[in-house]
C-alpha cells in the first residue's frame, strides 16, 4: 500500500514537473531575437471579385525584436514587396508594379512597435504599433500567439510565434481596382527569431 | 469595372477635349487637352496628386508646366524648356533606383533616354499630322504597357491619346493635310511618350527589346513626313505587340 502510494506521489510529481516545463517553454526570455528568415513566411488573403481569396506570400522577410516582459520592447519586421508571390509570374509581375506595390519605389513594408501586450503567463498576446507600406504609416494592431520558447536542438533559444491581423490597402495609398480587388488584406505571419 | 476603365481612360478624355475644341480659341488648344488628360488621370489614380509621389503622380507636374510655360516662350527657348524639364523629369524618376541600387545597365539606358530627347529637339520635324502622330503614339504605348505591366500607366497612356483624339479626327478629315497641332506641342507629346515608357521600362518591368521598338517607332513618327514613315513606325510597333505575346507565358490571371 505505502508503495503504491509513493507511486502516485512521485506520477504526480512528475505531471506538475511537465506542466510546469510546458507554462515556461512558452514564455520567451527576455532579450534581443533576430528572426530567422528560413522560418518564416508572411502569407496574405484578399478577394478577387467576390469570386475567392487569392491566396500570396513574401518570400523575403526578416526582422528583430527586443523582448522585455517589465521594460522596454522593440519590434521591427521586414518585408521586401519585390518577393511578392502568387504561383502567378504575370500577376506577380502586375503586383510589383506602380499599380499595386510599387516595388521598386517601395522596396519595402515595415512594422514597427513598442506596445507588445501580455497575458497573465507572460505571453506576447497583441503587438500594436505601425505599419509603413507604399509610402504610408499607419497605426497597426497584430494578435499574436505564441507556439514555442525552448532550447532547439542546435543549442540555440528558439521562440515561434503566429500573428495576424487586417488592414485596407487603400489606407496605404493603394487604390487600384478597389471594384476588383478586395480592400481588405488579411495578412499572417509565422516565424521564429533566436536570441542573440 | 470595364465601364469604368472604359470612361475614365476614353470617353472623359475624348468628350471632355472635344468640348476644348468646340469652344477654346486656337491658341487654347493644347489647354483643353491638359484639362481633358488631368480630369481623367486624377479619377484613374483616385485622388489628383497636388503633392506627387513617385513618378507616375509626378507626370502631371512635366505637361502642365510644359503647357503653361508654351503661353509664354516661343520656338528655340520653348524647346530649349523642354529638354530641360525633359531631363529633370527623367533624373527625378530615376533618383528612388539610383539612391536604393544604381547599377550600370539603368545608367547606361537613362543617358539612352536622354540621348532620344536630345535627338527629338535638335533635328526639326516636318510632319503634318502631328495630332495623329501622337494618338497612334500614345495607343501603341498604352496597350502594350497595359497587357505587359501596368493598367495604370497603360489607361493614362490611352487617355491621352483619347485627350488628342478630337483633334486626330480632324486631321483625318483634312486629308492629313492640315495639322490641328503646332510642332513644338508634338515635341512636348513625344518628351511626354519617352516619359512614359521611361517609367514603363523602370517600374512596371517593360521588356527591353519591347522599350527599344516603342522608342524606335516613336521617333519615326515624330520625323514622318510622308505616308510611308507613318506606316513604318505603325510596323514597327505592330512588331513590339507580337513580340509580347510570342514571349507571353501563362495563362491570364484577370
Amino acid at each position: 500500500m505505502n508503495n503504491l502510494k509513493m507511486m502516485f506521489n512521485l506520477a504526480a510529481v512528475g505531471l506538475l514537473a511537465v506542466a510546469a516545463q510546458n507554462v515556461s517553454a512558452d514564455v520567451a526570455k527576455a532579450g534581443t531575437y533576430a528572426i530567422d528568415a528560413g522560418h518564416a513566411a508572411a502569407s496574405f488573403s484578399v478577394s478577387h471579385m467576390g469570386y475567392s481569396n487569392l491566396q500570396g506570400r513574401f518570400n523575403d522577410i526578416g526582422g528583430t525584436f527586443k523582448l522585455n516582459p517589465k521594460g522596454k520592447n522593440e519590434i521591427e519586421f521586414i518585408i521586401k514587396t519585390a518577393s511578392v508571390d502568387t504561383n502567378h509570374d504575370k500577376r506577380d509581375k502586375h503586383l510589383r508594379s506602380p499599380d499595386f506595390f510599387n516595388s521598386k519605389l517601395y522596396p519595402e513594408m515595415k512594422f514597427s512597435g513598442s506596445d507588445v501586450k501580455f497575458n497573465s503567463k507572460g505571453e506576447i498576446t497583441r503587438i500594436n504599433g505601425s505599419l509603413s507600406m507604399h509610402g504610408k504609416s499607419k497605426p497597426v494592431s497584430i494578435k499574436v500567439k505564441a507556439l514555442r520558447a525552448a532550447k532547439d536542438p542546435w543549442g540555440f533559444y528558439r521562440v515561434g510565434y503566429q500573428a495576424e491581423t487586417t488592414i485596407k490597402r487603400s489606407d496605404f495609398g493603394m487604390n487600384f481596382m478597389k471594384d476588383g480587388i478586395g480592400d481588405e488584406i488579411a495578412l499572417n505571419i509565422s516565424f521564429e527569431a533566436i536570441k542573440q | 469595372m470595364q465601364i469604368q476603365i472604359l470612361m475614365q481612360t476614353l470617353l472623359l478624355p475624348f468628350l471632355v477635349s472635344a468640348v476644348g475644341y468646340k469652344f477654346l480659341p486656337v491658341r487654347f488648344v493644347m489647354s483643353g487637352v491638359l484639362i481633358a488628360w488631368l480630369m481623367s488621370y486624377a479619377w484613374m489614380l483616385g485622388h489628383f496628386p497636388i503633392v506627387p509621389q513617385g513618378p507616375v503622380e509626378q507626370l502631371w507636374v512635366f505637361l502642365s508646366l510644359a503647357v503653361i510655360a508654351g503661353f509664354f516662350i516661343e520656338k528655340k527657348p520653348y524647346v530649349i524648356l523642354l529638354t530641360v524639364l525633359y531631363v529633370a523629369g527623367l533624373l527625378s524618376f530615376s533618383w528612388p533606383i539610383i539612391t536604393y541600387e544604381i547599377k550600370l545597365p539603368f545608367m547606361l539606358e537613362l543617358v539612352g533616354f536622354v540621348f532620344a530627347g536630345g535627338v527629338l529637339s535638335y533635328f526639326k520635324t516636318q510632319n503634318q499630322r502631328p495630332a495623329l502622330t501622337s494618338a497612334l503614339n500614345f495607343s501603341c504605348l498604352g496597350f502594350v504597357i497595359a497587357i505587359t505591366g501596368s493598367l495604370l500607366i497603360g489607361q493614362i497612356a490611352i487617355s491621352l491619346a483619347a485627350a488628342m483624339g478630337i483633334y486626330a479626327i480632324f486631321e483625318l478629315k483634312n486629308k492629313l493635310k492640315i495639322p490641328q497641332i503646332k510642332h513644338d506641342s508634338l515635341y512636348m507629346l513625344s518628351l511626354m511618350f519617352l516619359l512614359l515608357i521611361f517609367i514603363a521600362r523602370v517600374y512596371a518591368e517593360l521588356d527591353f527589346y519591347v522599350t527599344m521598338l516603342m522608342v524606335t517607332a516613336s521617333m519615326i513618327a515624330f520625323y514622318s513626313s510622308k505616308y510611308t514613315t507613318i506606316v513604318l513606325a505603325a510596323v514597327i510597333y505592330l512588331a513590339a505587340i507580337v513580340f509580347i505575346f510570342i514571349n507571353a507565358s501563362g495563362s491570364s490571371y484577370y
